[in-house]
């Protein structure tokens, strides 16, 4: 299973660097997001998506029952 | 069989079809933390090599997704004159495309391209500088769109390399 992302607080601020600075970049991208994607290998990446995937189809089946 | 990058891609890879993982999914690959539902590769189009490429698609099940409805399968024919395939499989949407961005074509893309390891599969992936780019040449709505992401991977994963 792949590693979670950073978790932020309930004001937004990521947790693990205390604040926002340097957690988004100019454009409102959240970088924190990209570290945590970056810190994973290319097959955990895909895992991750497969996952999402997988979940949301999960839903869906779900809510169609 | 339940829709799986993995399966398409392994299903590629074991007809030794020359390929290179482009668009949403090699850009994933690479780290940029976005979602996309269809995998996009470019194949080397000759004669002998596009009959390789029918083989995992047959045996994919392989269908063009076409509102309409009319299931047409690819075919060699298909495949040499159309320069982009939107197909649905058993393991999922799978767009095969002769070429990317300002035509690009498999020669350049693969030259473009990097090995990742994906499980017990080594195959070839767009850089995503080269996704960027060909994200800007395609300037679709959607495209435009996902920049901004992308661009911002690019500019971490350059941090990290020093």
């Amino acid at each position: 299973m792949a590693k979670r992302p950073p978790k932020a607080g309930p004001d937004g601020r990521n947790q693990s660097r205390g604040g926002l600075e340097g957690a988004f970049s100019t454009d409102g991208v959240d970088l924190t997001l990209i570290r945590w994607m970056l810190s994973l290998s290319p097959s955990e990446r895909l895992r991750v998506a497969q996952d999402v995937i997988d979940g949301a189809r999960a839903l869906r089946a779900g809510h169609e029952a | 069989m339940k829709p799986s990058f993995l399966d398409l891609l392994a299903s590629l890879h074991t007809h030794r079809v020359d390929f290179v993982v482009v668009g949403g999914v090699a850009a994933l690959i690479e780290g940029a933390p976005i979602t996309t539902l269809d995998l996009d590769v470019v194949y080397r189009v000759d004669t002998g090599h596009i009959s390789r490429l029918l083989r995992p698609l047959e045996a994919l099940d392989a269908r063009y997704r076409d509102p309409a409805g009319p299931h047409l399968v690819p075919s060699e024919d298909s495949l040499a004159a159309n320069r982009l395939n939107l197909l649905e499989t058993s393991a999922g949407p799978l767009d095969v495309m002769q070429e990317i961005g300002d035509g690009w074509r498999y020669e350049e893309v693969v030259r473009r391209s990097v090995k990742r390891s994906l499980e017990t599969l080594e195959v070839s992936v767009l850089e995503l500088e080269a996704v960027i780019e060909s994200k800007v040449a395609a300037n679709r709505a959607k495209d435009r769109a996902m920049l901004p992401v992308l661009r911002a991977t690019l500019d971490e994963l350059r941090k990290t390399r020093g």
